[in-house]
């Protein structure tokens, strides 16, 4: 589904964010479908399950880290709390690059790795700002859009939504992926949102059709969670039994305008139950929001 | 919301009986629609156009659907008013019913917007509208379900801009978020043209052909949705 009119009128835009884009890659980026039917193929390196105790582990997520070459953020704080709070690994759901550039995946990559535990990543619309941002992508982290079951306890799915669309392809592994049969508890981890609140900004999946199918999957097929970044604040919603979370990021200074409240995500898998709680990194006590054990 | 619901349909059935004075134009529409990965159905909507008086017209649509979210795609109720003193604004109503049956999944809006003619060729929307989702597999298919766990106020825009406009021929081009049947969420930025014939006295051929845009809020975007309607009007 190529697009190129669109694509010329978010040139000024773009220009005006701030961001280095390649104007090819704008108009004729490599599309949702190849990128799916790639990470899918198994031609690219699949990420593993991590190692932990099956009957607790916990594990963060955050997302847009948006590492350039001068970027400071709070990775470093991050890696202070593993430790104390028992963290086994994390996740990060897209624009780990932000523009997309090769130099920015390699910081990226080392910046991730600083932190001593595994991860987890997928892509976002920031890693594709430039014509070789997929290659950069999934030769440092592999594929966009994969599944791991951690412990025969939990199904980690990621979704490649750097475009804003979900596609055939991803729609029905996706299906497949919820509709396992296992007694996994199971979280859809990925970029882009399905709901931002009752005055929705942009940030979000933007077909309605397309939502009402997804959330019709998550509902149908017990997701416990879907995890997103792009907004780069906190969101919670609960939809149809399913807990739909916007997770936040760490930006290096206490700012809350673009990148809302710093913080990060930890789920906590115990007595075969998962519970979540929001850290913010600027409340005395770390923490800002937690949920019980359950669906 | 339910009681408001069904008051709001009996005032509109009792306006229709009693100040029955205008013009009627039933028509029908066969489209096909395909959003990839999402759903490509075939679509049969009824329409019916009421001009009460030259400031009052009241429409209906009904919408089914085939090959893929079978049965009843959704139904709407719509006003149009024209303000005394004002011969170029308009403030209209709606509202809509949307439901995939597949999915087990619906919504229920609301939705008001000022019309402006700004110009013969150029016409403007502008309004609000609130959207209930609903998820529950045991009232999707309601209309009177306004309660929801995801509700949400969403901007209404539109743009008409009318190119051909000859004795039986007209044409315009329009980016807009509503429809009479159905929402789009803002950033989608449908998009599309629209043309109508006169066969004969009475009786119009209209067509239209639409797509939308999604990605904008990432800035790597693609067309997500193609629609094509065709069909037949009758005014009387």
């Amino acid at each position: 589904m190529r697009s190129r009119l669109p694509g010329l009128g978010l040139l000024l835009l773009l220009g005006a964010s701030g961001c280095k884009w390649d104007l090819g890659q704008v108009l004729f980026h490599p599309t949702v479908e190849e990128r799916v039917k790639e990470s899918l193929s198994g031609s690219l390196t699949q990420p593993q399950p991590v190692a932990v105790d099956p009957d607790s582990f916990r594990f963060a997520v955050f997302g847009d880290i948006h590492i350039k070459h001068d970027t400071l953020n709070r990775l470093s704080r991050f890696k202070q709390d593993v430790a104390p709070r028992g963290i086994g690994f994390f996740c990060v759901l897209g624009d780990l690059a932000h523009d997309g550039a090769a130099d920015e995946y390699a910081r990226a990559e080392s910046m991730l790795s600083v932190v001593g535990i595994p991860y987890y990543a997928t892509i976002g619309n920031h890693d594709l700002y430039q014509a070789d941002g997929w290659s950069s992508f999934k030769g440092g982290f592999g594929p966009s859009c994969y599944s791991v079951v951690i412990a025969g306890r939990l199904k980690l799915i990621f979704l490649d939504t750097a475009d804003g669309t979900i596609g055939a392809t991803q729609f029905d592994w996706l299906e497949e992926q919820l509709n396992d049969g296992g007694p996994h508890w199971k979280i859809v981890g990925t970029h882009y949102p399905v709901y931002d609140g009752i005055t929705p900004s942009m940030w979000r999946l933007a077909s309605a059709a397309e939502r009402a199918k997804l959330q019709s999957l998550l509902r149908d097929y017990r997701a416990y969670a879907y995890v997103a970044g792009h907004i780069h604040g906190w969101r919670y919603a609960r939809v149809a039994g399913v807990n739909h979370f916007t997770v936040g990021t760490m930006p290096p200074t206490d700012a809350e305008l673009d990148y809302g409240k710093p913080g990060y995500m930890i789920f906590t898998f115990a007595h075969d139950s998962l519970s979540w709680e929001r850290v913010d990194f600027l409340s005395a006590c770390g923490h800002a929001q937690a949920g019980e054990p359950g669906r | 919301m339910v009681r408001a619901s069904r008051a709001c349909l009996t005032a509109v059935v009792l306006v229709v009986s009693v100040s029955w004075a205008g013009r009627f134009t039933p028509a029908v529409l066969l489209g096909f629609r395909h959003e990839p990965g999402v759903e490509t159905r075939m679509l049969v909507t009824g329409l019916a156009d009421a001009s009460l008086n030259p400031r009052l017209d009241l429409d209906a649509a009904l919408g089914l659907g085939f090959m893929q979210n079978n049965g009843i795609a959704g139904y709407a109720l719509g006003a149009r008013v024209q303000p005394l003193a004002t011969r170029r604004l308009f403030v209209e109503a709606r509202i809509q019913h949307q439901q995939w049956s597949d999915w087990r999944a619906g919504e229920n809006r609301v939705l008001g917007l000022v019309r402006a003619e700004v110009s013969r060729r150029v016409r403007l929307n502008l309004g609000a509208a609130y959207r209930v989702p609903v998820f529950d597999p045991a009232c999707f298919a309601s209309p009177f379900q306004w309660q929801s766990d995801a509700p949400e106020w969403n901007l209404l825009y539109g743009i008409n801009w009318t190119f051909i406009e000859r004795r039986r021929l007209s044409a315009f081009a329009f980016i807009a978020n509503s429809d009479r049947m159905t929402l789009h969420n803002p950033q989608q930025v449908p998009l599309g043209l629209y043309g109508s014939y006169q066969l004969a006295r009475g009786y119009s051929i209209h067509t239209r052909a639409s797509s939308g845009i999604v990605g904008i809020s990432g800035a790597i975007v693609s067309f997500s949705e193609f629609i094509f309607e065709a069909g037949v009007s009758r005014a009387f």
